[in-house]
């Protein structure tokens, strides 16, 4: 794109730079916060192959190379953390995606324009409630003598404790999350549609399409980008549970089904002091991550075309 | 927008549709309302529905009479002030370069940033730094320095300063300004809508902060209002803590906790409508860039 | 994807070297403290030799000629939450010139940040209420306090006058050293047990008086059938504590380990001289059959196990319920909040079970102190030394005992001819004066956790009612002492094994209790609980808490 006849490349650049000196100066700052805040941390993790033991070094005090991997692989807690991951993602994924691209097609068929603001302004609400009060209000609306279990006992059926059984569990965790989600999510959706060329639909109107088929044969088309891309995203963010709620929601008595990997992590290193242990199941989790969205985003690449880098 | 077709039954269902939709998104919050109204006895026989039952402001009255709420409350206004104004800052200086292709060097950076987003240091590495090494624990800076630039923000203001007219700036050069000049004089003042829209994330993301503070904060008077919100949802905090004389205390234990939901979530809901359009312009942002 | 990675690995090797120039530095700003610490030490190694800039010893007050200030930990209570003005710390400061730099945390995230700062390395000097210290030895923050014990006059004239030696064996690590000062009482307290309506149990045909010191556990469900009959109540026990104390209590009659007290599941075999993991043996199915008996009978209120001490409480002042748990202390105040005035509330002695009536309080150590390594750096030996001589007055004294409870005499109390402490009747504390205006706790800093908790027989009965006293005696008349496990004295590395162990199998064992119990899980899978509890390692724990044993006993006397 610049000029392909550079002389020696660290000469120029440096020239470069003494050029634009003012323009890089304003990255000092924000830069040296990167390393500090984001990058230090990352060499942190080295304590998962050192071991920990107060002190002023953070790094460590001995290499012990994989043996809290070792440690953790062997550990029935943490696979237990590690499938609970999977299954309440899977679960949410897919209970969240369908719902949300129908209620985005359903939105777009709004006629009264006051109308659709006031639906879109009510339903991304719940996205800005702090995740405690969010639990906070799970925890009332399950409650025994909550709402849910008032209306069962109207129907007739028993009241059930269902914040201490980890059957219920994940269907708590799913439902909160659409409640928080399913508004928010729709944006991107939305705004997809509004790109989709309008032509297209007095085309296919000409032909006689009713509003099933112009969704199903246009719409849905138009944002099939859209849709892949953020269906690529959560694939690759799929052992990322919602830490925070977790954490409010979860009990001894639902760690059946509730506990998972960050949860883990903290119990086993805020919570119980195992600094080394718990890094190391961290940074597993964090390298798991990082290899899923880079596959996430070479598969988005190759299939849309479009991706995060 | 197509319109001229009649109002028939597809949109009838539709409207239903939208209609529960609106009931249920709402439905939480006119519970804790109600609950936060109503008697001890109604609460614990399960009565309460969607309306007080046995109306009673008795929580509301000892809560508010107590400084303690208000101090907590003072706590987050400052640290969501002070975050949010080295947050924007901070964001706003890194994305300018940022946006200029002519950087080089811009090439290293981009990534540079990018990548944090994908990967980071685990919770104790971030601790230790934080806590220990920085020597933050305890101190507002834990509360607002370590999340205050993000890698999405970051794009997000990135992109957004690339879409403005390069025409504006040169001419600014060409009437003398430097690059300090032109970024204070000319490029925020026209960046605007983006400063509302990182301000709102970046405030909501501090207003609802309870997990830093209860890593980083011991002193309970320092803690922020969600922080001692989930104590109280714990069953951390005894009635007379809140402020009540022990013949209230079967009152308070019944709804302190509703109660103190709807005085913490009141300003978000007050303040959310007439600022949504932010938040939606800015994810909007994003999704060109996405 | 390649230009990325090379600019990444750019980046990181940048970062690298900055990092390694910081540690070396930090290293060297390590090493100079160190040497600074050890430099008094070795040229002031003559204790006596200088008069030292205060006084101290027993029955003479610590007082230091300058000010000095001590780091330590807080533990905020909410029920009487941290007041700068409190008279508790000038009283302190008139007597001995010391104030605290106190380092504030509530006390539900107390736990939480005192192992965040231990293992940080940044804890403050003293670190007080604490409960298992095992945990932190493996830091190498935490100073093997039995080393200077010697240092402290008070301390070891209480150790030796009321033979506290066998007590505290059972604070011993693997090097044969303890890591933290106890709190220590002459006599073991009351502790948990049940509270009943005196009145409605004795209507349903129960004699409590007469019965309650052969009561056994199914003694006590017979009994609490009858209330259920003649009330006809949907449950007569709705507990607090999430079943807490309850499980605690009934499993030192079971001989396994619950609740509270749950621990790492071993109970200690004295006839064999060995661990056994008892949350898995027989005596265990058979406590788990006992309170699912309580449940399946509408005895037992499921929801004692996840509702809210305050929902708890409430059943039981409205009367929907007739037992509940609670320390005697909880006694007066629950008395005043009876809906039903002719109420009559009584605490029973802990009810005993298939091995045997035994005393449920037998220890006579309190939670304690732990110092800092931080402390004996920062301070020199002398000042260390100096620092646990101001401790072992606070503390270990008899002076600062009685002013860490009672405060200062003339402005909170009175002592009468005999020695008798009373307290000034506009102050309420633990039952006494009830309705006075003011609060020990509350509006004066004195009678709480972070210091009041140790002391002479007398000043243990000192702050009785006597109803409280009565209790106390019905328990040492009619329940036998146990003995005390040994502890397990594992090194460093062996504890942190033990921890990783531990953690996730009896996070295990705690589900399934409360499932069995509750009949979320029918004991018919009684055999697949075990086989899991084996899986998760209980096993690879008893073995390892027996070689270890195998290795210590000696030291210990067995």
């Amino acid at each position: 794109m610049e000029a392909a006849d550079k002389p020696a490349p660290a000469d120029a650049l440096w020239k470069h730079v003494r050029k634009e000196w003012k323009l890089y100066s304003f990255l000092v700052v924000p830069v040296i916060y990167f390393l500090i805040f984001k990058y230090a941390p990352m060499l942190g993790n080295i304590i998962a192959f050192r071991k920990y033991r107060g002190g002023p070094n953070i790094f460590g005090t001995e290499w012990v190379g994989f043996a809290y991997f070792r440690m953790f692989l062997k550990d029935p807690s943490f696979w237990r953390a590690f499938f609970n991951d999977l299954t309440l993602n899977v679960s949410y994924l897919a209970v969240r995606f369908p719902l949300t691209l129908t209620f985005a097609l359903l939105l777009n068929e709004l006629r009264r324009v006051k109308w659709k603001k006031f639906v879109q302004t009510v339903s991304y609400l719940p996205h800005f409630i702090s995740m405690v009060i969010v639990a906070g209000m799970v925890k009332e609306m399950v409650s025994l003598t909550g709402p849910i279990n008032s209306f069962l006992a109207w129907m007739g059926f028993e009241r059930i404790p269902f914040i201490s059984l980890p059957e219920w569990f994940p269907a708590i965790y799913v439902a909160s999350g659409i409640w928080q989600s399913l508004g928010w999510g729709t944006i991107l959706y939305l705004a997809a549609m509004t790109a989709i060329n309008t032509e297209l639909y007095e085309v296919a109107k000409i032909d006689g399409a009713n509003r099933f088929r112009l969704a199903w044969h246009v719409t849905i088309p138009g944002i099939l980008p859209t849709i892949m891309v953020l269906l690529i995203l959560d694939i690759g963010g799929i052992l990322g549970s919602n830490f925070e709620k977790i954490l409010l929601l979860y009990n001894p008595l639902t760690y059946e089904t509730a506990d998972v990997i960050s949860t883990y992590v903290y119990r086993m290193g805020i919570t119980g002091g195992n600094f080394s242990y718990a890094t190391a199941v961290g940074l597993f989790e964090g390298v798991i991550g990082l290899i899923l969205v880079t596959a996430a985003n070479q598969l988005s690449k190759r299939t849309t075309k479009s991706g995060l880098w | 927008m197509r319109k001229s077709r009649s109002f028939g039954a597809f949109d009838w269902i539709n409207g239903l549709i939208m209609i529960l939709v609106v009931f249920f998104t709402l439905y939480p919050f006119l519970y804790l309302v109600a609950q936060s109204f109503s008697s001890e006895a109604a609460i614990y026989a399960g009565k309460v529905t969607i309306w007080p039952v046995e109306f009673t402001a008795k929580t509301y009255e000892v809560i508010l009479s107590k400084p303690d709420f208000f101090r907590y409350y003072w706590n987050t206004i400052v640290y969501s002030v002070v975050g949010t104004f080295i947050a924007v800052a901070a964001t706003a200086v890194m994305s300018y370069p940022l946006s200029k292709d002519k950087l080089r060097l811009n090439k290293f950076f981009i990534p540079f940033v990018l990548f944090t987003m994908y990967f980071g240091g685990g919770l104790i590495p971030n601790y230790l730094l934080i806590a220990k090494t920085l020597g933050m624990r305890d101190t507002i800076w834990a509360i607002v320095i370590p999340g205050a630039i993000s890698a999405f923000n970051v794009i997000l203001m990135k992109t957004f300063f690339a879409g403005l007219p390069s025409e504006v700036e040169e001419a600014a050069r060409v009437d003398g300004l430097d690059v300090f000049g032109i970024f204070a004089k000319i490029v925020l003042p026209l960046s605007k809508p983006i400063l509302a829209t990182i301000t709102l994330f970046v405030i909501v993301g501090l207003w609802n902060n309870w997990f830093g503070p209860s890593l980083y904060l011991q002193s309970k008077e320092k803690w922020p209002i969600a922080l001692y919100l989930r104590q109280i949802i714990d069953n951390a905090v005894s009635p007379t803590e809140v402020g009540a004389s022990s013949d209230q205390a079967a009152q308070i234990a019944a709804s302190v906790k509703s109660t103190a939901m709807v005085l913490t979530s009141l300003p978000i809901i007050c303040v959310y409508p007439f600022v949504q359009k932010y938040f939606v312009q800015g994810m909007m942002i994003g999704a060109v860039k996405g | 994807m390649s230009k990325f990675r090379r600019t990444a690995g750019l980046v990181l090797t940048v970062f690298m070297i900055a990092f390694m120039a910081a540690c070396t530095s930090s290293g060297n700003g390590k090493n100079a403290s160190g040497s600074s610490a050890n430099a008094p030490s070795g040229g002031a190694g003559n204790e006596g030799g200088e008069a030292p800039d205060y006084t101290f010893g027993v029955d003479r007050t610590f007082h230091s000629n300058e000010p000095v200030t001590y780091s330590m930990m807080y533990s905020d209570h909410e029920n009487y939450p941290y007041r700068k003005d409190w008279r508790l710390w000038s009283a302190i400061r008139e007597k001995t010139n010391v104030t605290f730099d106190l380092s504030i945390t509530a006390r539900t995230e107390y736990e939480n940040q005192k192992s965040l700062l231990i293992n940080s390395g940044d804890a403050p000097y003293i670190i007080p209420k604490t409960y298992d210290e095992s945990a932190f030895v493996s830091s190498g923050q935490i100073v093997p306090v039995s080393d200077w014990v010697q240092y402290m006059p008070n301390y070891m004239k209480a150790v030796k006058d009321w033979g506290m030696e066998e007590d505290l064996k059972a604070k011993l690590q693997a090097d044969g050293k303890y890591y933290v000062l106890p709190g220590m009482w002459e006599i073991a307290g009351g502790g948990y047990s049940y509270i009943i309506r005196k009145d409605v149990f004795e209507k349903a045909g129960v004699d409590v008086k007469g019965q309650e010191a052969n009561w056994s556990y199914e003694n006590f469900y017979e009994a609490m059938k009858k209330v259920k009959a003649y009330t006809g109540a949907k449950y007569v026990l709705s507990d607090q504590f999430q079943g807490n104390s309850m499980l605690n209590i009934a499993a030192v009659q079971y001989g396994v380990t619950g609740g509270w007290g749950l621990s790492n599941g071993l109970v200690f075999d004295h006839g064999r001289q060995q661990f056994v993991f008892a949350d898995a043996s027989e005596d265990f199915k058979a406590y788990l059959e006992y309170f699912h008996k309580l449940i399946k009978d509408g005895i037992l209120d499921p929801e004692s196990f996840t509702q809210e001490d305050d929902a708890a409480q409430a059943k039981f002042f409205k009367g929907d319920t007739y037992v509940i748990s609670g320390i005697y202390q909880n006694l007066a105040d629950f008395k005043s909040k009876m809906q039903d005035p002719n109420s009559e509330l009584y605490m029973i002695v802990q009810p005993g079970g298939p091995k045997g009536m035994l005393r449920v309080e037998t220890s006579r150590l309190e939670n304690g102190i732990m110092i800092s390594q931080n402390a004996l750096d920062d301070l020199g030996k002398d000042g260390f030394i100096k620092m646990l001589r101001f401790i072992d007055w606070l503390w270990y004294s008899n002076e600062g005992q009685t002013l860490s409870l009672w405060g200062v005499e003339g402005e909170t109390y009175t002592v009468d001819a005999n020695g008798k402490i009373s307290l000034n009747p506009d102050i309420y504390y633990n039952g006494l004066n009830e309705g006075a205006p003011k609060q020990l706790n509350v509006d004066y800093g004195f009678g709480g956790g972070v210091f009041a908790y140790g002391g002479s027989k007398e000043l243990r009965m000192s702050k009785m009612t006597d109803g409280e006293k009565d209790y106390m005696d019905r328990i040492l008349n009619n329940r036998k002492p146990r003995k005390l496990a040994p502890p397990i004295m594992a090194t460093p590395e062996e504890s942190e094994q033990l921890n990783l162990i531990t953690t996730p199998l009896m996070d295990y064992v705690n589900t399934m209790t409360l499932k069995f119990i509750t009949g979320q899980e029918s004991l018919s899978n009684w055999d697949k609980y075990v086989a899991q509890v084996e899986a998760n390692g209980s096993q690879r724990l008893t073995e390892m808490a027996n070689s270890i044993f195998q290795k210590m006993k000696n030291l210990l006397g067995y």
